[in-house]
């Protein structure tokens, strides 16, 4: 994400979250868990605090239940506090468990090898 | 030299001691170095060495907590007389405020717990008498069927503790494995709640592992009296 300050463009550094799905039953589409994390964003930060944060999935593994998210650098540990509120997704008791948190997407795969 | 954080979840609550060691498990996999256990009614000795063993093979300390409920000032003293010397932790979740001033100065509370059903505010008469940690279970706010005014609470609560400086710890209170969060995660909901990312992450770290470390000093036999010990 852009953003343009006084006529130049600044790219907003991220960072990237690898969570791992406790309690995953390979039935957890792509969408539920959006859905879910999102609900979630939405009730604790509001729509205007969502804007801020950069929050998006970018890489889900329905087989293994990892999932990546991006945040803004400076919204991380709210991200994190969200992505702990999430219990359940489709009726289904899980918890979010975070592997690592990282610069790039690269490296938040490192501690998957 | 860099010493790395030694994390403690301050309270677990497992039925028995299957559930104990499923916890321990998921306590090692979520990284945490030391979990407190609440323990069950009619828990053995034996079974107590039970869960140490499983949860030593596995790299992680255990204590034991005992947790008390009090509305009288009598009835808690009592019970506080009762447990003393027999846990590694005692926390006591006031029900009055009558209750909330005595567990908050007595030297053998280790933490307090002030729960939204009760209606307790921390002002600032208790807070000058605050010599314990104050408990927050995230437990409480995450599974809580009004989060709303959970959030709401526990937000006005560690406000006050920041302004009148009291230690603060952090606590998952989980029944069951699915229930613990990563230590990682238990601070950013503090964070999340007022503290500033230091105080966030000394109360699942630094502070809950002081208060077992220093109350498994007084239980051990070097110790005799406060400030008066036995040198080896």
């Amino acid at each position: 994400m852009w953003r343009k300050v006084s006529g130049l463009r600044i790219k907003e550094r991220k960072r990237y979250i690898l969570i791992k799905i406790h309690g995953h039953d390979h039935n957890i589409t792509r969408e539920d868990l959006w859905h879910s994390v999102k609900d979630e964003l939405r009730g604790l930060m509001g729509i205007l605090g969502i804007l801020g944060m950069g929050f998006r999935l970018i890489r889900y593994s329905q087989s293994k239940g990892v999932a990546l998210f991006a945040c803004n650098h400076d919204k991380l540990l709210e991200a994190l506090a969200c992505l702990t509120f999430v219990t359940e997704i489709r009726g289904r008791r899980i918890s979010l468990d975070v592997l690592r948190v990282s610069g790039t997407i690269k490296g938040a795969y490192r501690v998957g090898r | 030299m860099l010493v790395r954080r030694s994390f403690v979840d301050l309270w677990i609550r497992p039925k028995d001691v299957n559930e104990a060691k499923a916890m321990a498990k998921r306590g090692a996999e979520l990284g945490y170095n030391l979990l407190a256990i609440e323990a069950w009614h009619g828990v053995k000795s034996e079974e107590k060495e039970e869960v140490r063993r499983f949860s030593r093979d596995l790299g992680i300390d255990v204590a034991f907590k005992v947790v008390i409920e009090a509305s009288k000032r009598k009835a808690l003293l009592k019970a506080l007389r009762d447990v003393r010397r027999k846990f590694e932790i005692v926390t006591v979740i006031c029900k009055s405020r009558e209750a909330s001033m005595v567990a908050a100065r007595d030297r053998r509370v280790d933490t307090l717990c002030l729960e939204m059903a009760n209606r307790l505010i921390l002002d600032r008469h208790m807070a000058s008498i605050f010599t314990n940690a104050l408990e927050i279970p995230i437990g409480n706010i995450i599974f809580s069927h009004n989060r709303d005014h959970a959030l709401s609470f526990y937000y006005q609560l560690v406000k006050s503790a920041i302004r009148f400086r009291l230690s603060l710890v952090t606590s998952s209170s989980a029944l069951n494995p699915q229930e613990m969060r990563p230590p990682k995660q238990m601070a950013s909901i503090v964070y999340l709640l007022g503290a500033s990312k230091e105080v966030a992450t000394d109360s699942v770290s630094l502070k809950p592992a002081n208060i077992i470390s220093t109350n498994r000093f007084k239980l051990s036999d070097r110790y005799v009296e406060e400030g008066v010990w036995i040198e080896d």
